[in-house]
Parts: C-alpha cells; structure tokens; sequence
C-alpha cells in the first residue's frame, strides 16, 4: 500500500506530467517546462519520488555528441498506481489516461 | 558576460555538489547536464541558481550551518569561562585555583571526547537528526554555563578561609584525574586485552573507578561524566531514536520549570527536591509512554516488547536529564537536580514504558518523518 503522504500542487504536476506518457523516458527540462516549476523545485520532488521507487531514473545510455548524458526519469509501476490515485483523489480533476500498460513499465526500456 | 557568470556557476556546482551525500551528487550531476539545453542567458541562469537550492536542501546546509555555528559559538563560550575563571581572583585564592582546574577539565573534556571517540563513534560524529544536534549543542553551552556560575559564585570565597573547599591540593587534583581518565579508558583497555569480555563488567569498571574520581575530585568527575553523557546520546551509535529525543525534550519543560522555580518558591530546597522528582517521575513516565508507543512494529512481540520498554526509558531519562539541567544552569547549587532528574525521570520512563509496552491492542503507528519538499 502506498503510504498516505499530503502531496503539493508541485508534486502533483510532476506526476501529471509522467502519468500522461508512463512509458516515456522524460528529462528535467522537459519536465520544468511541462509543468513550469523551477528546477529547485523540480529536482527535490523528483529525488522524493525516486527514493519512495516510485520513479524510475537513468542515465541517458549513450554519450550524445555536443553535450553531456541527461538524467532520464518515469514512472515506475507502484508509481503509476499511486500517482493515478493521487490524481484521482484532487477534486474537479481527473488523471491522465495511461498511454501504455502498467506492465511495459517493469523492465522496459526506452 | 552572462555566458561567463554561466560559465562561473556551472563550475561552481560541479564543486559545490561533492557537498551532498554519495546518494544525492548524481542529481547535481543530472541538473548541471540538463543545464547545457536551457536556452542561454537569465533562463540559465535560473536553472543553475535551483542547483544551488537543490543541494542546500539535499546537504541539509542549513542543518550544518546551525550546527556548526553552534559549535564555534560553544569553543568561543568555553574560551570565555576560562578567561573569566583566571580574572576571578588571584593565586592566593584556593577556589579560584581549582575553579580554573575544574574550568579546564570541563574545557578539555568537550574538546577531547569527541575526537578520542571519534573511531569508535561513541562520542561522535553526531547523529542524523535536528533535535539530537539541538541536544549536544545545547549541552555543550549547558556546561559552560555551569562553569561559569560555579566561577561566579566562588569568586573569592576561599579568602580567609571562611567559604570554600580550603587549600588547593595538587596532589588530590592530580589523583583524581589520573583516576577519571582511567574511568574512561580502563573499559577500552579491557576490551582490548579481554574481547570476549562481558560489556557489563566494563560498565561497572567504569563506574566504580568513576565513583572513586568523584570522591576526590566531585565537579571534575561531574563535568566529565556530563560531557561524555551528552556526546554519547546524540552520537550516531546512540540508541536513541529521534522520536524519543522530540518527546524526551517536550517533557523536560515541566520537569525543568519545577527544579527551576520551587527552590526560590518554597525556599526549602529538600522540598523542592522532593517536588521536582515527582515531577520528573510523572513526566518521564509520560514520555516514556508515549515514545514506547512510536517504536515501530517489527520482530517478535518480546523483541518489540524490549525496544519500546528501551525507548520509553531513555525518553524518561532524557525528559529528566534535561529538566534538571535547566535548574543546574541557573544556579550551580542545584546541580543535583541533573542526577536527580535522571533517575527520577528514567525510574518514570521505565514504568510507563512497561505500561505500554505491555498493553494489549493496535499501537497507533505515528509517522514523523516529512517526505514531501518545501516549493522553492
């Protein structure tokens, strides 16, 4: 069971922002510009989500060329249930359809 | 001149980010990364000043900041009690000389425990929790404090002949040390020779060579035990949980508003002492209650039993200890309140611990930790 833990209006955009695509690897900027938050706030809530395994973070496997590896990050499967029921639980909104099955999560890459 | 402040910050988050926790740097890294695709200039920049947040927070800067400026303000502190302690008066004095002795021992005890402990861990580093940092902080100026009413208070009152502990004795003074100090290594030195040696009897060891450094030198032998007291609670090997310290220091305030008024109150200090332990008593077996109850479930019920009965009684003790202290600072003839908050607040911790330790039910699980960040 997830914990029962008050979530912000911060974190609730993040998770917005990677329930709508579960499957997708998604990168910081990507993320502060979906859901408009800085990235001090941004890299706090992601490092509370990844330490509560409901987010999933790797390094970009490949070096690009002409810049650095980016730090990649979705939802793990536990994560995806509970962002859905945090989602759900907001009044007047509803959560994002998943776009892939919770089961693609568990091991899929990108 | 953007790209170059740019440029100035990328470089000094690289830097800034060995600060953080092994587990904490890749996510300096993963910012300074994603920094490269922001688009140059203020949006930069922005995102690079969030990198500096990021790692305050995740460093627990602030933490360490409060921290340590309470260790430099306890060395300035320390420093000051020794200054005053040679003002004071002057050689002829007896007091005055063996206030600077107990002044430099107490001195030399909160600058050496941590760093003899330090392998160890027993007395250091300090545990991973504002109220336990708050604790040692607190302490630390808790016996300078103490140095510095008991200088007051002597300040010339070995003149004469009239008040005070009569000649200054080398010897004694010497004696005494030297058997403190065997106090505290004798276990170590124990345990070196003998490892399959019990732990309890180098606890009583300790205890009875400690009790004899008492006998000759009381103040030494008290600062020292204190100081050794207060590092080993709030190290990182103590068993304290963090739940226990925030209950143990709600309930001393009774405990410490009791032994602080009563005395000048009913002007009896034998009643007042009487009070306070009860108070203690009351408030310890409050907390230990309480801190018994937040020990989360896990292993058998006798295992569970053990460690809320533990918790209980080291909150009760701290609600004690604490408690007493505060009326130890205020007047340095109330030092007594200190031993007597503890046994009176760690007798309380036990029984109400055992109370509900052994109660039958649903223990309310009570989580305090706070997971969610703070918006920037």
């Amino acid at each position: 069971m997830a914990p029962r833990v008050k979530l912000s209006p911060q974190t609730l955009a993040v998770l917005r922002a990677l329930v709508a695509e579960p499957s997708r690897w998604r990168h910081g900027y990507d993320l502060a510009r979906e859901t408009g938050l800085k990235s001090g706030s941004l890299y706090p809530i992601l490092v509370r989500l990844a330490d509560r395994e409901l987010v999933d973070a790797r390094w970009e496997e490949e070096q690009p060329a002409g810049r650095p590896r980016r730090h990649m990050y979705r939802l793990t499967a536990d994560g995806l249930g509970a962002a859905s029921a945090a989602l759900a639980a907001q009044p007047g909104t509803s959560p994002a359809p998943a776009r892939a099955p919770v089961r693609r999560l568990a091991g899929e890459s990108s | 001149m953007i790209a170059r402040l740019a440029s100035a910050l990328t470089r000094t988050l690289a830097g800034a980010a060995r600060l953080l926790p092994a587990d904490r740097r890749p996510w300096a890294e993963a910012l300074r990364a994603e920094a490269d695709q922001i688009p140059a200039g203020w949006p930069q920049l922005a995102w690079l000043a969030g990198g500096f947040w990021l790692i305050a927070k995740e460093g627990r800067m602030v933490r360490k900041i409060c921290y340590w400026t309470g260790a430099v303000g306890i060395v300035a502190a320390a420093a000051l009690v020794v200054l005053v302690s040679w003002r004071a008066g002057g050689p002829a004095d007896p007091e005055s000389v063996t206030d600077r002795v107990r002044v430099l021992v107490g001195a030399a005890a909160l600058a050496a425990l941590p760093w003899v402990g330090r392998g160890h861990g027993l007395f250091g580093p300090v545990a991973d929790n504002g109220v336990a940092r708050l604790v040692r902080i607190g302490g630390c100026a808790g016996i300078c404090a103490m140095g510095l009413g008991i200088v007051r208070a002597d300040r010339h009152a070995g003149i004469n002949g009239v008040v005070g502990s009569g000649q200054f004795s080398w010897l004694r003074e010497a004696a005494g040390l030297v058997i403190l100090i065997g106090a505290f290594a004798g276990p170590l030195v124990l345990k070196a020779r003998q490892p399959l040696i019990q732990p309890e009897a180098c606890w009583v060891t300790a205890m009875v060579v400690g009790f004899i450094a008492f006998i000759l030198v009381p103040m030494q032998a008290f600062a020292v035990s204190f100081a050794a007291l207060v590092f080993a609670a709030t190290s990182r090997r103590s068993p304290v949980a963090a739940a226990s310290w925030t209950i143990g220091l709600i309930a001393s305030l009774p405990t410490a508003s009791a032994a602080c008024v009563l005395p000048f109150v009913l002007g009896n200090l034998f009643s007042a002492m009487v009070i306070v332990a009860l108070v203690a008593t009351a408030a310890g077996g409050c907390a230990g209650a309480v801190a018994a109850r937040l020990v989360p479930e896990a292993g058998s019920p006798d295992e569970l039993r053990a460690a809320r009965t533990r918790q209980g009684a080291l909150a009760g003790a701290i609600a004690g200890t604490i408690g007493g202290l505060g009326s130890a600072v205020l007047s340095p003839i109330l030092g007594e309140m200190m031993i007597l908050g503890l046994l009176a607040g760690l007798a309380g911790g036990v029984l109400g611990a055992s109370i509900s330790a052994h109660r039958r039910g649903r223990p309310t699980p009570v989580d305090l930790s706070v997971l969610e960040p703070e918006p920037q």
